[in-house]
């Protein structure tokens, strides 16, 4: 089996743009001074010229296709290394890798690896005996009961906050609140309730925003209804566990993950919410700070060919932790996934998958993707104000739409219309907790079959304070390519 | 469904969240939407709820619940807020519209996250690095990517100027004519910095096409905008009656330009201007000359030609006095600046006939530079340019003005046997004495320093450094040495040595010195007895004078560790490192001698060689335990 790796996935597997940076470098400065494949093409290896006097020893193990191993003598902590990668990049370059047969330690790590996995399968399987499990479950039963209590406490704290709040009003909220907001933020961390202590902080953080005023109020009004509304929906959902016997996770919405659930793969699974094999394409993507949620987000949005739904990847880099995690660049191929996990959600569902064999983009993934778009607004606009409605719910909804035509109008507002000339308005995400680049100002820039007769991925915005529901497109999905506005 | 009134019924309890909803009892503006919230909710459920929570919200009072204002505040702004989320309108509200069009564009999107996203920071946040990163963006050609044109476009106002000029020069122009559009919709003329570099980055891009704009904006503006306007009319016949009048403009940047402009007009009005400004030397002069400089049409060059000559034997022939001498001057030096640009052997030939005549020329002294007389240029130019005949006319410019004697040495040595130099310059040198007075004429201190110059070379090599914590480095060293063996004997006549010995130019003494010559040997050895160091450059020169005299490693051992161990001295800072290749010839019995050269840190031992000097003695210290071992 020969191994196909291409730039950009390996691009993609180097955890940030300098170390990719740094691995080309070493192959233009022929630091690597030797190269070597196994005859099955499942690993290769080789020497880098470091700063030291000995050569650094280096290999990447594809034996798991999807779950490529990268091994490197360097002191370095990222992985894959710069070395590792300029091994790859080597080899995606054809340079010559002379056979030779798998080094020993290698050969036993493999070994190693194998066994673990064995034992985890025996481990999963013993885990099944219906008796264990079931003591299992009445212990972290109780847990659980007490756990979900704590959260309906702190539920009640953060009502209580913020209707003394609302009662003082908004416009006396000096650095004396917000200091007190901030001490409660810190104690909802002791209530199991992660996801309504970002709200929290989301609106901490707008009431210390020293910009415009108007914009910030409506934000902070907005805000606030949220909270209620997470109060509300958070408290009858947690009763209603309590009185279930099982105490099982809801998946019919994402309301866990609102108050602050972090779904386990596991758990996906156990739920039913394992997918089959499936091919991906990514149509387009961002990474933003999210001040709430104090972390970075890489965000992919992904679909099947054939399929409508229009799937979300996470990637959440926490502020603490950011130098020791991987950021992910857009990624312009396809990707194959043997087993994928679907997180409960509304329209653009939260997906992930641990190991992925690349492929590449060609025109008739993309017909097939196209054909997925939406031809009616009417009935797009209604799906989304269906989501928009909830305020818990993402408020910019993901839909891929076909457009007739682009339009400016006379008084510089841009829209784009369906086949039936139902217009639909253009315009920026303005959102704090959604901070992503505008991308209307780029369409004059866009050659004409992106514009008209065309299929554009976007994201809805409501906007209170004009009433209007915009359209901020991402990505035109053509015939040949994808021209990403966004990244 | 009511949109408008649902809107109003927002904005109210949008005021109150503000105001505190303590305040919402018998609130008179909510109040005066009760009537038509109750009127629709006969037929609709959903105003019936809203104008329910209206009601109870104005009342006051806390519900059977227990619920308070804040409550009722947060319930009722819930609901009104999910029902306007799903009244949010779509539709254009222009009465007019057209197909959004775009050029021919053939910007794609093919950059990927990581390749953009630290561009796209560069160029919206301040901080070092940004220049760097958009630089190489440019190079890398990410700029074709059509996401980062609006932050190209905005790059031209960047506080940093060389992110701006690279926009405005390159990145910008590079676009080509799609772009103008994005440049010229919002184009303010009566703006800043970021609309003059949109200005010119426009002409750089549409040429002599937009000539119209470029009038129109100078028409209506002062100043810098104007002047940059204007330069995209340059050579444009049409706008020659408005250039003519810019010309003279009460502004000084918008008669450069319009000067600029001129010259590349050839209609005779437009080369009068020029010409009568240039010969009346003006107070624009300057500004015309830098015009000139860009472009001169064949005719008025024929015309400033016979002016210069003109101006020349007028001064020849009657040396100008008063009031006329700065007139001429500013003329002379102008025709000096356009003839060294477009013309040089008609330059050189008026310089000739200012050295055939100097005398005039030498009593006018140029504007601007201290105490410089309108001959130097000549005397200069004739000396590093000019011909062998040249040199006749500089040994007669010398009899004249004995002052000019360097600018002769250099004619001579460039064009002349070294035995001529040797014959012309050591007559005036004086017998010169062993003791005092070693400058027997006032111009043999400038003949030797010019010697010095000839002779002395200085150099750039690498060193080996060795620091105290056991850590290697290399490092730039710079130099002092003599011009090699071959070189010496090819250009210069040997008897100098025995000037150098009868001055006591000991550096001089040791360049020129050859083997065999008995009185140099002791002359160097004893000057760096005297010194006691190797501080001085001189030091170094003398060591490399006695090695190519022919002294053997084991005697220029000697010589060294007398100089060392001499009460005399300090400690240098750098070595050259040719003592260094020295002394790693010494024997390994020095090892424990050189190590004493260097100053412990709490300065017990005295040595003289620290710093930098000390790690390069380490490094050869340690070169020499190798060897050993």
């Amino acid at each position: 089996m020969a191994i196909t790796i291409d730039d950009q996935y390996i691009d993609s597997l180097a955890p940030n743009a300098a170390a990719a940076k740094n691995g080309r470098g070493l192959l233009q400065k022929k630091k690597l001074v030797a190269l070597y494949r196994t005859a099955d093409d499942t690993l290769i290896f080789g020497e880098c010229a470091g700063s030291g006097k000995s050569n650094y020893q280096c290999s990447v193990d594809f034996i798991q296709q999807d779950k490529p191993v990268s091994r490197c003598t360097c002191p370095s902590r990222q992985f894959p290394c710069k070395h590792a990668l300029a091994i790859m990049y080597a080899y995606a370059a054809g340079e010559t890798f002379n056979e030779a047969p798998i080094p020993e330690d290698i050969a036993s790590k493999r070994e190693k690896l194998e066994k673990r996995e064995e034992k985890k399968e025996e481990r999963e399987q013993s885990a099944s005996t219906p008796a264990e499990s079931a003591r299992k479950k009445t212990a972290s039963k109780n847990a659980l009961k007490k756990k979900i209590q704590a959260q309906l406490d702190g539920l009640d704290l953060l009502e209580k906050l913020t209707l003394s709040l609302v009662r003082s009003g908004l416009g006396t909220a000096d650095k004396q609140v917000i200091k007190n907001i901030n001490d409660h933020v810190k104690q909802m961390g002791n209530y199991y309730l992660s996801g309504a202590q970002n709200e929290l902080r989301r609106l901490s953080l707008l009431l210390a925003d020293k910009s415009d005023p108007e914009q910030r109020y409506t934000a902070e009004v907005e805000q606030l209804s949220r909270i209620q509304a997470l109060v509300q929906k958070g408290r009858t959902h947690l009763q209603a566990r309590l009185e279930d016997s099982e105490l099982a996770l809801d998946t019919d919405s994402p309301i866990e993950e609102w108050l602050g659930h972090t779904w386990q793969l596991a758990e996906l699974e156990q739920y039913g919410l394992k997918q089959e094999a499936a091919e991906l394409v990514q149509l387009a993507f961002v990474s933003y700070e999210d001040a709430g949620r104090q972390e970075f987000v890489d965000l992919g949005y992904w679909m099947e060919p054939d399929k409508d739904t229009i799937w979300r990847t996470f990637n959440y880099r926490p502020y603490r932790a950011v130098k020791h995690l991987r950021e992910e660049d857009s990624y312009t191929g396809s990707v194959k996934v043997n087993e994928w996990y679907r997180y409960p959600g509304d329209l653009n569902p939260r997906i992930r998958w641990e190991g992925e064999i690349p492929s590449s983009l060609h025109a008739d993934l993309l017909a097939r993707v196209r054909q997925q778009a939406k031809g009616s607004y009417a009935d797009a606009i209604k799906t989304v104000k269906n989501q928009l409605k909830n305020p818990l719910a993402d408020a910019h909804p993901a839909m891929l739409l076909h457009v007739k035509s682009t339009y400016k109008g006379n008084n510089g507002e841009l829209y784009i219309t369906d086949e039936q000339d139902q217009q639909l308005l253009l315009g920026n995400v303005q959102d704090h907790s959604f901070p992503i680049p505008g991308t209307t100002e780029l369409l004059p820039y866009i050659a004409q079959d992106g514009l008209h007769d065309a299929v554009w991925l976007g994201v809805f915005q409501h906007h209170v304070d004009t009433g209007q529901l915009l359209f901020q497109p991402l990505s035109m999905i053509g015939e040949q390519e994808i021209i990403r506005l966004l990244y | 469904m009511s949109t408008a009134l649902l809107q109003e019924v927002y904005q109210e309890t949008r005021r109150l969240y503000i105001a505190g909803s303590d305040l919402a009892k018998d609130d008179f503006r909510l109040n005066r939407l009760l009537p038509r919230l109750q009127q629709l909710g006969e037929r609709s459920p959903v105003f019936k709820r809203i104008g329910d929570g209206v009601a109870t919200l104005l009342a006051g009072s806390s519900t059977s619940e227990g619920e308070d204002s804040a409550t009722q505040l947060q319930r009722l702004t819930l609901l009104v807020l999910s029902v306007l989320r799903t009244q949010g309108s779509t539709a254009s509200t222009s009465e007019q519209a057209e197909p959004l069009s775009s050029e021919d564009i053939t910007l794609r999107t093919r950059l990927t996250y990581r390749q953009l996203a630290p561009v796209q920071q560069a160029l919206t946040t301040t901080g070092g690095g940004r220049y760097e990163i958009v630089k190489h963006a440019w190079q890398e050609g990410y700029f074709e990517d059509v996401r980062l044109l609006p932050l190209a476009v905005s790059a031209l106002a960047d506080p940093y100027s060389d992110i701006a000029d690279l926009a405005m020069n390159s990145i910008v122009p590079g676009y080509g004519k799609p772009v103008l559009p994005y440049l010229m919709d919002d184009f303010d003329p009566q703006g800043g910095k970021l609309e003059i570099r949109k200005m010119k980055a426009i002409q750089a891009i549409a040429g002599a096409e937009y000539a119209d704009f470029y009038f129109q904006t100078a028409e209506t503006t002062k100043g810098d905008m104007k002047a940059t306007a204007i330069a995209g009319l340059a050579g444009l016949e049409q706008y020659l009656p408005h250039l003519l009048e810019w010309s003279k403009d009460k502004k000084k940047e918008v008669r450069a330009v319009a000067y600029n402009a001129l010259a590349q007009i050839s209609a005779p009005e437009a080369q009068e201007v020029l010409y009568i400004n240039f010969s009346d030397a003006s107070r624009d002069l300057d500004l015309v000359v830098d015009a000139l400089l860009v472009n001169m049409q064949p005719e008025l060059a024929k015309r400033l030609h016979a002016a210069a000559w003109e101006a020349l034997e007028a001064v020849a022939s009657h040396p100008p006095k008063d009031e006329t001498v700065q007139h001429y001057n500013n003329e002379l030096v102008a025709h000096f600046r356009v003839w060294n640009h477009h013309d040089k052997e008609a330059l050189l030939e008026m310089y000739r006939f200012m050295v055939k005549h100097p005398k005039p020329f030498q009593s006018m002294m140029r504007e601007n530079y201290h105490k410089m007389t309108l001959l130097e240029e000549p005397a200069s130019a004739l000396a590093y340019e000019g011909n062998n005949d040249d040199v006749e006319l500089l040994y007669q410019l010398e009899k004249v003005y004995p002052h000019y004697i360097l600018r002769v040495a250099t004619a001579v040595y460039r064009h002349r046997s070294p035995q001529e130099f040797y014959k012309h310059f050591s007559q005036g040198l004086g017998a010169g004495s062993h003791r005092g007075g070693r400058h027997a004429t006032p111009n043999s201190a400038r003949i030797f320093e010019w010697l010095e110059d000839q002779l002395v070379k200085h150099e750039d090599s690498e060193v080996e450094l060795l620091y105290s914590d056991g850590e290697t480095h290399r490092y730039d060293l710079w130099f002092h040495t003599f011009l090699p063996l071959e070189e010496m004997e090819a250009k210069w006549d040997p008897r100098w040595l025995d000037i150098m010995l009868a001055h006591h130019q000991t550096v001089l003494v040791a360049a020129f010195a050859r083997p065999g010559v008995q009185e140099v040997e002791e002359l160097l050895k004893a000057a760096l007895i005297e010194r006691g160091d190797l501080t001085h450059r001189d030091a170094s020169l003398y060591f490399r004078a006695l090695h190519r005299l022919g002294m053997s490693t084991n005697e220029l051992r000697k010589l060294f560790w007398d100089v060392m161990e001499s009460k005399k001295g300090s400690a240098s800072n750098t070595v050259d490192p040719f003592i260094m290749r020295l002394i790693s010839q010494f024997p390994a019995e020095d090892i424990e001698r050189l190590e004493q050269l260097i100053p412990d840190s709490d300065e017990k031992i005295r040595g003289k060689f620290r710093y930098t000097a000390a790690s390069q003695l380490r490094a050869v210290i340690q070169q020499m335990k190798e060897m050993k071992a």
